[in-house]
Order: C-alpha cells, then structure tokens, then sequence
C-alpha cells in the first residue's frame, strides 16, 4: 500500500501557492518609465530668441506632431487602464482556479507603443531646445 | 478565540485605514552639477513638466526615479499626481527649480506590490 496522502496535499499547497505567485505576476505588470534622455552637455543652452520665420514653421510643426502624440498616447493609456480591472480580477481567480489566466491580457504591443511615443516626443523635445523655441500654449 | 479574532479585525482595520501608498526614490546626481547646499526650496513652488523647457537655460542637477506602492490590493491604484508629490519632494531636496521631462510608466503588479507606478524626471535649476 502506497501512502500519497500528505505529499499529495503538500505539493497542492506548493502548486496553489506557485498559482497564485504566477497570478500576481502575470496579472498586469507594472511598466517601468521610459528613460530619460542624455543630460545636454554643460554650456549647450540655447538663448537666443526664434526669429526666421523658417524656424518658427518648424517649431508649429513640432507642437504640431506633439499634440498627435499626446493624443495616441492618451488612447493607449486609457486602454490600458481599461483592462487593468479585468487582469486583476482574472489574476485573482486565476491563482484559485488557473483557467481565468487566459483572461489575462498584458498589452505588450500598446505598452511597446508607449515606450516608442516617449522617444519619439523626447526628440522633439530635443530639436524644440536647439531651435529654442516657445513653449507650447497653455503647458 | 475571540480574542484571535478581534486581533485579526484590528490588523485589517489598520491596514486598510492607514497608509493607502508608500514610495521609494533614486537621485543619480548629474556629473559636475552646481552646488546648491543650503538652498531652501518650497516643494509647492517646484515646476513639473513632461516637456522640456526650451525657452530658459537652465543646468541640470540630477535625474530622479520615484515609484509609489499601494499599501494593500484593496487601495486604490497610485497616480501620476502622487509621483509628481515624490519628485517635487527629492527636487526640493536638491534646490531644484524644476522637474522636466518627466515620464510616468504604466500601473501595474511588481514585486514590491500589487500596483506600483513609476515616474522619472530630471531636476533642473534655472540660471540667473
């Protein structure tokens, strides 16, 4: 007679207790800011004032491209923010039932996109101090 | 019994009562940034911007990393805005003027905690 009593229910206790780590971790992670980019050299400043109508163009067309960004990165936030209900509640179960797991959507492409949108407006913020220009209205 | 019991009611109470976050921080300081020992700064008064500012020179004094937790899974999630109130803080530590180019990750399950934002910016001071 084989005895599977204990060290059945002892490796249950270890696989709920893996399920419910791999829950809290599967259940939406948190995504670390995007870095910061390199610190301008010292003595970089720009100072003097945009004047060439050329440059004043240019700096229009940077705000221009920033407010898109802000626009889409406002989307993909409010989406991700959408489903972190629904991951959380899917990760809970999750560790008691395993199966609401699959439930469980992580967004790395909108996440990705995020990260990709912070470059992209961290080099217009780049290009907006060479040609110094004005702040945007009403920031 | 009862008296595990009410231990057990007294510990949720104080968790759920007492602090809804906690934060940590990191101050890389910038290399050969200006002294500003002794500057006394009002946290209040520090500007915090995602852009950079580009029409004001400035010097930058150090790039800040702050993460807010939530306490217990039942607090509500931590904002941007709480992440700004620890950047304003380290800043103030600094002398700072301002934080720029700050950028907030997305709420989420980390180690640390069950929602746990993260947020970076750059403290900077203006030139006279």
């Amino acid at each position: 007679m084989v005895k599977v009593g204990p060290l059945f229910s002892k490796n249950r206790t270890a696989a709920a207790f893996a399920a419910i780590l791999l829950a809290g971790v599967l259940a939406s992670c948190a995504r670390p800011a995007p870095s910061l980019p390199d610190a301008p050299a010292a003595g970089a400043d720009v100072q003097r004032p945009v004047t060439g109508a050329v440059e004043v163009a240019k700096c229009e067309q940077l705000d221009t491209r920033l407010e898109m960004l802000d626009e889409e990165a406002s989307r993909l936030e409010y989406e991700v923010r959408a489903k972190r209900s629904q991951n959380q509640a899917a990760g809970y179960f999750g560790g008691l039932f395993l199966v609401p797991l699959i439930a469980i959507d992580d967004q790395p492409a909108e996440k990705a996109r995020l990260d990709g949108i912070q470059v992209e407006r961290d080099d217009i913020y780049y290009e907006k101090r060479r040609l110094a220009c004005p702040a945007r209205p009403g920031r | 019994m009862r008296r595990g019991k009410m231990v057990a009611a007294g510990a949720a109470v104080l968790l759920l009562s007492g602090c809804a976050t906690w934060s940590h921080s990191n101050v890389e300081p910038a290399a050969a940034a200006p002294s500003t020992a002794g500057r006394v700064v009002d946290p209040a008064s520090i500007v915090v911007t995602k852009e950079d500012i580009s029409d004001r020179p400035y010097t930058v004094l150090a790039d800040i990393e702050a993460t807010v937790n939530k306490t217990t899974i039942f607090h509500p999630d931590p904002t941007p805005e709480l992440v700004n109130e620890k950047l304003r803080e380290e800043a103030a530590n600094l002398g700072a003027d301002a934080v720029i180019l700050v950028r907030y990750g997305t709420v989420g399950v980390s180690f640390m905690s069950w929602g746990s934002l993260d947020g970076k910016g750059r403290a900077v001071v203006f030139k006279k």
